[in-house]
């Protein structure tokens, strides 16, 4: 729960090793751009020298150039380390609570507003989303000049719309661009992640961070930002016959693929179980496709994505879900989401009915 | 710069010879990707996308390659003033985060523009400009005879 300070700072943690790495990936990538292409200069120019012919290092040398440039360039792309910080665990979040969690959270939480906040079903890892709600409430707050900043949340078809307000110095397109990108903030003098964070957050739950542009109707100053994220579309009750509701739960450990197929038939789901990949590959290919397949992470002595060509194969529209007892990294190729072994169950079902709905997938993170 | 030799094959010169301005802010950059593009054009460098949009205006450039982030003119608000020209040049943009590219930019704008995504192999920046280079050139030739030239 987002009460807990350690997963709230790690969560954050994360997202801002991410950012570092990210923008420190982008200009050690420039360098070895560089570093490619006079290296395919020299490679050209002196193949046509007697050099070439003589000298067996020569083109020995260029190869091992581009092997390690590759090497290098691989060691930005993926960070095992990375899972060790945090593991993300998107759910339907309760608006509410998460406003509420990221102003009690914010330096001064007696100066803000929380404005109406009305229901939905913002799909995303609560942590993440509370960080980057309070960087937003602390930016407004900074940029605030007179009046209030306030807070609310709208739903607005696929996506849930959170919006911080403020009345202060105004923001344009252009600045707005810059302080979103890491290591620039609003307040002056500082460099900072906060707003940078909270375009990733948005981004990689189906949404975007945005400058409304309503300053309209003698609002003066009145800056909005916009934080949106893709919606749990529907209860499992109001899915139609249409849509496939039969799910493939595959687990080699007997009770916790009992119990999973349980409280997912209990929501109404047809499930198929299997204890093996084997099983798992087999009941793939047979009937109709599945809305989800959910697959432990660690079965058979193997890992679970092995399963994902199989799924694929048969299934190319089904969320694919990790079930797992520990930190996963990022999501591994083909898969689009993970669940947590032995939390609450209630969480685990509404998950995992997020991800039979296709959220994610959905909305397009 | 390479200049044509008089032994070249006229069929390469024909195939593969475009006028190509490239700009990045990064001097270590652009002057290797200079040197790359020299394998097959006549290439000008600069560091200064103001610059490069005064050079482009003396319409002696088929292809534009630019950085995405740099600082006082981004490469996208470049490629925007050089569609204004209305000249007919083809511009290629270099971004090492396609994703927040896709992102902050509309579609429509995504597709008129050549997107090469950081990093790439130099062939594949050489077969890019060579194909935007004919796509210019078949352009220019069309505005050319509607003008009447």
């Amino acid at each position: 729960m987002s009460g807990d300070a350690r997963i709230l700072r790690r969560a954050e943690e994360l997202d801002l090793v991410e950012d570092v790495l990210s923008t420190i990936g982008h200009d050690i990538r420039n360098k070895l751009a560089a570093v490619r292409q006079a290296s395919h200069y020299l490679k050209t120019k002196s193949q046509t020298t007697p050099l070439w012919e003589t000298d067996p290092r020569m083109a020995r040398f260029f190869a091992l150039i581009d092997d390690q440039l590759e090497a290098a360039d691989a060691m930005f792309r993926s960070h095992p380390v990375l899972a060790q910080i945090h593991v993300r665990r998107p759910e339907i979040l309760d608006p509410s609570r998460v406003v509420g969690e990221a102003v009690r959270l914010c330096r001064e939480s007696e100066s803000v507003d929380i404005g109406e906040v009305l229901p939905g079903r913002p799909f995303a890892d609560e942590a993440e989303i509370v960080v980057a709600l309070r960087a937003l409430v602390d930016n407004a707050l900074d940029a605030t000049e007179s009046g209030r900043p306030a807070i609310s949340g709208r739903p607005d078809g696929a996506l849930y719309v959170f919006t911080v307000t403020n009345r202060g110095p105004r923001l344009d397109a252009e600045s707005f661009r810059r302080f979103t990108s890491a290591f620039t903030t609003s307040r002056e003098g500082r460099r900072g992640m906060g707003l940078s964070t909270a375009r990733h957050v948005a981004s990689r739950y189906g949404g975007t961070l945005a400058l409304r542009e309503d300053h309209a109707s003698g609002q003066g100053d009145l800056t909005s930002i916009d934080l949106s994220v893709g919606q749990a579309t529907a209860q499992p009750s109001s899915i139609d016959a249409s849509s496939s509701r039969r799910i493939l739960v595959v687990d080699d450990d007997e009770s916790a693929l009992i119990t999973l197929a349980a409280l997912l038939e209990d929501e109404g789901f047809d499930v198929v179980t299997a204890s093996s990949l084997e099983d798992g590959e087999r009941a793939c290919a047979e009937g109709a496709p599945f809305a989800a397949v959910f697959i432990d992470y660690h079965i058979d002595g193997a890992v679970g994505t092995a399963l994902v060509p199989a799924i694929r194969a048969h299934n190319a529209s089904a969320a694919v879900v990790l079930v797992t007892g520990d930190a996963v990294g990022r999501l591994p190729s083909g898969v689009d989401g993970w669940i947590v072994k032995g939390g609450d169950p209630k969480a685990l079902v509404e998950a995992a009915v997020g991800y039979a709905r296709g959220p994610i997938k959905e909305t397009g993170s | 710069m390479k200049f044509t030799q008089p032994n070249e094959q006229p069929s390469e010169q024909v195939r593969e010879r475009y006028s190509v301005l490239v700009v990045d802010d990064d001097a270590a950059l652009l002057e290797t990707t200079v040197a790359v593009l020299e394998e097959q054009h006549k290439v000008v460098g600069t560091c200064f996308p103001r610059e490069a949009l005064r050079m482009a205006r003396s319409g002696e450039y088929q292809v534009i390659v630019t950085d995405w982030m740099m600082p006082r003119m981004t490469g996208l608000e470049l490629y925007r003033a050089v569609c204004q020209l209305d000249l007919g040049i083809a511009c290629i943009l270099m971004t090492g985060r396609m994703e927040e590219f896709a992102e902050e930019n509309s579609r429509e704008e995504r597709k008129l523009l050549g997107l090469i995504s950081k990093p790439f192999l130099p062939a594949q920046l050489l077969a890019r400009v060579n194909q935007l280079g004919r796509l210019a050139t078949m352009k220019m030739s069309v505005k050319r005879l509607r003008s009447g030239e």
